[in-house]
């Protein structure tokens, strides 16, 4: 069974790969055996990711991506398969979260977000989608969140980013799945990065926190990357369209 | 990625047939302790071969009857003393009638009833005591998209696996805190290669699921799946394996659809 979860031979393109849970992935699959092309807007951060990869005996490149600009996704996407191949394993896992009371969100704050975090996995897709229809295969990891499908407040623009991200998952899965190219949602709970830690501090919050998720605890950026690679794999070939919750049980939706 | 499974004590039932008998043998492949819980001992014993010819550290066939709450206990019992613990159990039985609601007959709903849902109750309930003494353990039980969005001919059976799926959902809140996780897996139509791959007992054995052999019907279905085939056993195995693994330690509760996005949500 192993040999299935293998990427040998398979190139990934992880954007936000410079630190939490995108790093995390990017580092899991190049431990599975994909070259990985790291991308995210800061150059020391991609290069550690992919120094991190090599080191380990992996092949990555690191690139410099900002995923709010159109035509950079278009070169990356270009660049990659230069350097590496064309990409056989997209994650969208690049984005951005605000807490604000929605009245005081401005138009701009709202734009920022669902641009980031949702268009830019729109254009990402586009831009590698017809080398995969060429490959006659594929695999297209989304990162949602459990804020998609609980509501939290001051969150708005947040949650209905990753709401959307469901949404698109199970479009893009639909059209494409005859080019067989698979696409799923991994939609992490809290998890054990800069930004958790920061909200977990207190030890009011996080015992409450706590109470809520059925596992009694917060979950590791490994635990995201193993799952990821469960994604990426000839594993998961027939499953597409699929939301999957890493939230220690903290959601169960139907 | 290594899924770190050999050595680990597992129990498969219906591990004989069809899906169950995919996960037996890719769990062998892992070099696990293996347990096939079959009513069909002739069809568990000849997986039993296989498994062992795969790597298995170990494989037993502990003949049971999943509906019977004494044959369930003996075969946990059995298996706790021999491998001295239960780290992983897939409750794989499953049966349905292929046949409207209205034509069905009381004794049909029964024994869906029975095997479906008693089944995983019985089996669920038994291995959740040492599961919780040791504070370890994982569950995969089989659900279906017929228990997600409804299915036309499926309605009981159906009406059982929404009923793992709410029971594994209910176990993983009230024993997460013992490190235990239940998970589903729900496949879509999965069609065995052939003859070999299932018993006697199994429903692709029953006089009246006749019809999904004929290949009008397997091209039907395909239609209606987005990636445009049936499933393949060895398509369900690789998340029942992934969702047994401490690779997903930290996912509970989740129902996952292996089923060509014919269902999505």
């Amino acid at each position: 069974m192993g040999d299935r979860f293998s990427l040998e031979g398979r190139v990934a393109l992880v954007t936000g790969a410079g630190r939490g849970i995108g790093r995390a992935i990017a580092v899991a699959l190049g431990a599975a055996g994909a070259a990985v092309a790291c991308a995210a807007r800061s150059r020391d951060q991609v290069d550690a990711a992919a120094a991190e990869i090599t080191g380990a005996g992996g092949r990555a490149r690191a690139l410099r991506l900002d995923v709010t600009s159109p035509e950079q996704i278009v070169t990356c996407v270009e660049e990659v398969a230069a350097a590496l191949g064309p990409v056989d394993v997209l994650v969208n896992n690049a984005g951005v979260t605000m807490e604000k009371k929605t009245t005081e969100v401005s138009d701009e704050d709202w734009d920022v977000v669902l641009g980031t975090n949702l268009t830019s996995m729109f254009r990402c897709a586009r831009a590698v989608a017809p080398g995969m229809m060429r490959l006659e295969r594929g695999k297209i990891i989304n990162i949602g969140s459990m804020y998609g499908i609980i509501g939290v407040p001051r969150y708005a623009a947040y949650c209905a980013s990753k709401a959307a991200v469901d949404g698109l998952t199970r479009s893009l899965a639909a059209e494409w799945a005859r080019h067989g190219i698979q696409v799923n949602c991994l939609a992490p709970g809290y998890m054990n990065t800069d930004i958790s830690r920061a909200a977990l501090a207190d030890e009011k919050t996080r015992a409450l926190l706590l109470s809520r998720i059925p596992a009694r605890r917060i979950g590791e950026p490994e635990e995201v990357g193993a799952l990821a690679v469960y994604l990426a794999s000839p594993a998961s070939d027939f499953m597409t369209g699929q939301t999957v919750y890493l939230d220690g049980g903290q959601t169960m939706a139907w | 990625m290594e899924l770190n499974l050999a050595d680990k004590s597992v129990i498969v039932t219906g591990g004989g047939s069809n899906i169950g008998r995919a996960i037996s043998l890719a769990f062998a492949r892992e070099r696990v302790h293996l347990t096939v819980a079959e009513i069909d001992e002739g069809q568990g014993r000849k997986v039993v071969a296989e498994a062992k010819g795969l790597g298995a550290a170990s494989a037993t066939l502990v003949p049971t009857d999943v509906t019977r709450w004494e044959s369930v206990q003996a075969m946990v019992r059995e298996v706790e003393g021999r491998a001295g613990r239960v780290d992983v159990l897939v409750n794989n039985v499953g049966w349905t009638y292929d046949r409207l609601f209205m034509e069905k007959e009381r004794t049909e709903w029964e024994r869906e009833i029975q095997l479906n849902l008693w089944g995983m109750i019985n089996c669920t309930r038994a291995v959740l005591d040492g599961m919780i003494a040791r504070k370890a353990g994982a569950i995969v039980s089989m659900g279906s998209d017929a228990g997600r969005i409804g299915e036309f001919r499926e309605g009981v059976y159906g009406a059982c696996k929404a009923g793992v799926i709410a029971l594994s959902k209910s176990l993983a809140r009230e024993v997460g805190r013992h490190g235990i996780r239940l998970n589903v897996v729900c496949p879509g139509m999965t069609i065995p290669a052939s003859d070999e791959e299932f018993g006697g007992l199994s429903m692709w054995a029953a006089e009246a699921n006749r019809a999904w052999s004929a290949p009008d019907m397997q091209a039907r279905i395909a239609k209606a799946y987005p990636l445009r085939r049936i499933g393949k056993p060895e398509d369900v195995a690789p998340a029942v394996l992934f969702l047994a693994s401490d690779a997903a330690a930290f996912i509970t509760g989740q129902t996952l659809s292996v089923s060509g996005g014919y269902t999505m949500m």
